[in-house]
């Protein structure tokens, strides 16, 4: 039975790979995105991570798409999936662990990695190496024991770590550093990939992600948190040519969650942040942050209760809200068009917190 | 949310997505909220008001008691045991205030001595999982939760004396720290007893007893264990008095290293497909230690006054999950419940009005990781007092009155609070044409600035059939039930509510009981139905500020049947056999839920639609042999199919009793789970394989 799952839920990737590549064609991009992938976190060591997959195309969503092929659940609470050479990676948390699955199939062919990697939230890829931000232990008693975690890809193992104080959490790459957004101290951290040294960008507040524009400069989610209030938090706009924050985007409410709280659309005209509307209760919502003006303009959705992160379909634009109202039924997705008008919605696994578009 | 996940919940991975400065402007709003209750003229008047109603009833208390005396003691007294599922007659005042006459219609359950031996040096856990329809959610030894018919664990209220013991911050109790044989019995109502407990007891109660044997001369019972996995239990209870003044000194240390081969579903192998390696569960040793000190004086055959402290010390190391025990940057997390328990009562049973009054107190300080700067600390004073008289040979009343003061100390509490609770409430029993009894129960509660409902409760027994040797009772049952919110559940910052309503339940139990009893065979059969309905069931989600919140989150409807059967067959002189089953069928259901993902009509996590268990003990003479066996359904552990298999665990033991001159002495030899069965109770924690026990109980001078 396990096998003949495995083999349907198999031809279904293919088949929908298929029809998206025919779609993509049609659309005249130079990349398709076949399959998106929604990345379920659990709950914290009560029910593991798992994989829901949905089909842009028919409007189909199969839950525990990992557990079909693989025989067997995931066993870590993965904070983030990252497709890199073909393969799918996951930063999993208790079990700590780095584990990849065959982009296409979902396949596990490899144990997770363990030496070495303690805590993992994110990831980043340059040539054969996969840099990983690893929080050490309990980051929160002790600041000092997070660091980066070099990766080879093609041995998998870590061949360095390197060590980066105050938490690091998100990571992008431009031109040639890597950037860590530090989650227990106010700055972010510059790495220059050719020798591996720091340097450090002051900001007002603790700092959550990343997103690269085409300039390859970076917005940088700057939050407040339960233990470090942040007087400015919003958007931050990072010159790497510069190294310096050039602009800052107030959004008072914006999510300090764990999870993918913006994205670019397509065209990368709009940033659509997670985060409230700064009244008391906060009410959740997307907000559409306008690149040109530098301004929040509207409100995709609001009063969203359990509102968990937002995804981009990267080639229709559509808007993915991800929904947690607790952490033991199922979540939802709800798919928005860029008006803002509903389209569909689906349930999910338990706390989806990211959608990954896997290109062909 | 339990106590696992309150216990976590300051983890940053439970807390994303938080604008400071809205909780910070939240947590004061809170804290004006607490201080415009707390305001020293209005807490002043509120705490003199309760003070002074405590007082105006202890003055009644005063009134009725002078004079008159009575003879009236009714067999309703001397039997009330009959009225429950097991007999057991003991032969000594047990301290305990429980008086099942007031209780008709309700389900109440006494463990055996011989249960109670055969658990030794375990906790009420492997009590209530061996031999009660009761499910007991557990890890490997450091944590566990009692759920009664589908209810939650702080719908439980567990009494030392006159004290309830739960925590006041979770509302609960660990059932891992309650050793069993620290004490003289333990004893059980299923179902609703707000009327006659106060808040909290939505599920049922259990009661720690101990027994007032105004020993003459000293007494000494000591009891040692050693067993599988560093298991080893020392316990000594001595004994001193002269008949008038009585001393009784418990003391006991429970280890328990836990490291136990299990098969580690958390690491499949994806390169030889050799399927789930072996593991040894890592950090996740229990020590506890516990001291009770009783001091009894009587002045009469029916007045006494008694004092009682239980001191516990209890540390356990969390056991990390399957996942996390593969981890190599593991590291122990250790959590350590220190509680100070203090009960002093003066009982006067002499008079036509009976009356006691007692006061204590219980501190409570947990540690998370032994982090002191997040300490929680409770402490509560109590006092009560209560009248009882009969009307004729048939029936009776009692009153009461019960007052606490309680102050928190908890890192993430605004300071400064204190909280005042006063019960009063009244019993009343008659029973008619020697068949049908009836009981009624009110009760008012007044907690500062917090509405808590008029709680009355009303039962039946009826006598159906009598003949010679045997009886069938049918019994029923309505009550109301509630629980205020948890200190946690209110003013946890952030997410706790101080706006939450209280849990409003409604119960009904109907049952038949039947009951034979010759000189070779007593039998006894039961069958209950219930059906309890609450609403405003409180929970903790992931709300829209990005954090946990407590709120009145679903309405519950819990019904099911539970069946509970014991037999006792003397065979010979020198061989008798006892057997009892057990079988619960319970349907515990979201109906309605505040939260819109919430699957309406599924069953709640962690409550198994069947569980049973049965029990056979044979003696011969000096020897005994005896074997129990528990069957725990399927349960889910969330609402996305999520399901643990159902199990059944077999336990065997022999013991062997012999007298040299004043010392009795009974050696025993125990194997649990017999079949070394792979099962979890909690989801992705493992639970240990067959083990070994062996054991000593030495009692000299033994006189009771």
């Amino acid at each position: 039975m396990k096998t003949v799952s495995k083999i349907i839920l198999s031809l279904s990737v293919i088949a929908l790979f298929a029809s998206s590549c025919k779609k993509e064609n049609n659309g005249g991009g130079e990349v398709g995105f076949g399959n998106c992938y929604i990345l379920n976190y659990g709950s914290y060591e009560n029910t593991p991570s798992s994989i829901s997959q949905y089909d842009t195309e028919k409007d189909i969503l199969t839950n525990n798409a990992y557990e079909a092929i693989n025989s067997v659940a995931m066993t870590s609470n993965v904070q983030y999936a990252y497709e890199y050479d073909g393969n799918i990676y996951f930063m999993g948390n208790v079990a700590d662990q780095v584990f990849f699955v065959n982009k296409e199939t979902l396949e596990q062919t490899k144990n997770g990695i363990t030496a070495d990697i303690v805590k993992p939230r994110y990831c980043v890829g340059s040539g054969n190496y996969l840099y990983i931000s690893c929080w050490g232990g309990k980051i929160w008693d002790d600041v000092s024991l997070s660091y980066i975690a070099k990766f080879n890809i093609t041995t998998n193992a870590v061949e360095k770590k390197i060590a980066l104080p105050g938490g690091p959490e998100g990571l992008a790459i431009a031109n040639g550093k890597l950037y860590a957004a530090l989650n227990y101290d106010n700055k972010v951290a510059v790495m220059d990939l050719a020798n591996e040294t720091f340097t450090y960008i002051e900001t007002p507040g603790v700092n959550s992600y990343f997103l690269k524009d085409k300039k390859e400069n970076l917005y940088v989610s700057m939050v407040s948190t339960w233990g470090a209030p942040n007087p400015e938090a919003g958007l931050g706009y990072i010159n790497t040519q510069t190294d310096e924050i050039t602009a800052k985007y107030a959004l008072e409410g914006i999510s300090s969650d764990y999870s993918s709280i913006m994205q670019f659309s397509p065209d990368e005209s709009s940033i659509y942040v997670v985060g409230t509307d700064g009244s008391w209760p906060p009410v959740g919502g997307i907000k559409e942050f306008d690149v040109a003006s530098g301004t929040f303009t509207r409100d995709i959705v609001s009063g969203v209760t359990g509102i968990k992160a937002v995804g981009v379909n990267p080639v229709t634009g559509d808007v993915y809200c991800f929904i947690a109202e607790n952490t033991t039924a199922a979540g939802k997705m709800v798919i928005y068009n860029e008006g803002g008008d509903s389209i569909t919605s689906h349930n999910t696994g338990i706390t989806p917190s990211m959608a990954l578009f896997v290109s062909e | 949310m339990g106590w696992e996940g309150l216990r976590k919940k300051n983890k940053p991975e439970d807390l994303p997505n938080i604008n400071f400065h809205k909780l910070r402007e939240k947590s004061f709003e809170i804290f004006r909220y607490l201080q415009h209750r707390n305001s020293s003229n209005h807490r002043g008047t509120y705490c003199l008001n309760m003070l002074r109603l405590f007082w105006v009833f202890i003055g009644l208390v005063a009134f009725f008691s002078t004079g008159w005396a009575t003879e009236l003691s009714t067999w309703e007294d001397s039997i009330r045991h009959m009225d429950r599922d097991t007999f057991v007659v003991h032969e000594v005042s047990v301290v305990s205030s429980v008086s099942g006459k007031y209780q008709a219609g309700t389900k109440q359950l006494e463990i055996t001595e011989t249960q109670l031996n055969t658990v030794g040096g375990g906790n009420l856990t492997d009590l209530l999982s061996r031999y009660t329809p009761i499910y007991v959610k557990s890890d490997a030894g450091g944590l566990s939760t009692i759920r009664i018919r589908g209810t939650s664990p702080d719908h439980t209220s567990i009494f030392f004396g006159g004290l309830n013991i739960n925590s006041l911050t979770l509302g609960q109790s660990n059932a891992s720290n309650i050793p069993v044989n620290l004490f003289d019995d333990v004893y059980i109502q299923l179902g609703s007893s707000s009327a006659e407990n106060g808040s909290g007891s939505i599920g049922g109660s259990i009661r720690l007893g101990i027994h007032r044997n105004w020993t003459e001369g000293f007494r000494l019972d000591a009891y040692g264990e050693a067993g599988s996995f560093g298991r080893n239990n020392e316990t000594v209870k001595l004994y001193a008095g002269n008949g008038k003044w009585e001393l009784v000194t418990r003391f006991r240390h429970f280890g328990l290293k836990n490291d136990f081969p299990f098969l580690n579903l958390a690491s499949p192998d994806f390169e030889s497909d050799k399927g789930y390696s072996e593991d040894i569960q890592r950090f996740a040793a229990v020590k506890n230690y516990d001291f009770v000190q009783e001091a009894a004086y009587r002045f009469s055959e029916k007045s006494y006054v008694e004092a009682k402290l239980w001191i516990a010390n209890n540390r356990h190391q969390a056991q990390p999950t399957m996942p996390a025990n593969i981890s190599a940057s593991l590291q122990p997390e250790e959590y350590q419940d220190k509680s100070t328990r203090i009960w002093t009562e003066y009982r006067n049973e002499q008079g036509k009005v009976r009356y006691h009054i007692g006061a204590g107190g219980v501190m409570d300080n947990a540690v998370n990781a032994m982090v002191d700067t997040q300490s929680i600390k409770t402490k509560r004073f109590v006092t009560e007092a209560e009248i009882e008289q009969n009307f004729n040979l048939n029936g009776g009343y009692k009153a009461g009155a019960k007052y606490k003061r309680i102050s928190p100390e908890v890192y993430a509490y605004a300071s400064g609070y204190i909280e005042e609770h006063l019960d009063v409430y009244a019993s009343v029993y008659q029973q008619f044409f020697h068949r049908l009894k009836v009981s009624l129960n009110l009760r008012q509660q007044w907690v500062t600035a917090f509405n808590a409902p008029f709680t009355p409760s009303l039962g039946t027994d009826y006598l159906l059939l009598n003949r010679s040797h045997s009886y069938v009772k049918v019994l029923g049952n309505i009550s109301r039930s509630y629980r205020i919110p948890t200190f946690n559940d209110r003013f946890w910052i952030p997410g706790g509510n101080p706006d939450l309503k209280p849990e409003n339940g409604l119960n009904y139990e109907l049952g038949t009981r039947y009951a034979y009893c010759s000189n070779a065979l007593a039998v006894n059969v039961g069958v209950q139905f219930f059906y309890h309905d609450v609403e405003n069931w409180l929970q903790w989600k992931l709300g829209n500020k990005g954090y946990w919140e407590a709120s009145n989150e679903l309405h519950v409807i819990s019904k099911g049947i539970e069946f509970t059967s014991d037999a006792t067959y003397t065979v010979s002189r020198n061989l008798t056999l006892k057997s009892g089953l057990n079988y619960t069928f319970n349907q515990a259901l979201r109906v309605a839920s505040q939260s819109q993902s919430d699957v309406i009509n599924s069953q709640l996590e962690y409550v198994p639609e069947h569980i049973g268990n049965l029990w056979v003990e044979a003696a011969y003479n000096k020897f005994g042999v005896m074997a129990d066996g528990a069957f725990t359904g399927d349960r889910t552990y969330n609402q996305v199919g999520g399901t643990l298999d159902a199990y059944t665990l077999v336990n065997a033991s022999v013991f062997y009793k012999m007298n040299v001159k004043s010392v009795a002495m009974r050696y025993f030899a125990a194997v649990q789970n017999i079949f070394n069965v792979s099962y979890q109770n909690q989801f992705l924690y493992a639970m240990p394989g067959r083990s070994f026990r062996v054991g000593v109980r030495l009692q000299f001078n033994n006189k009771s």
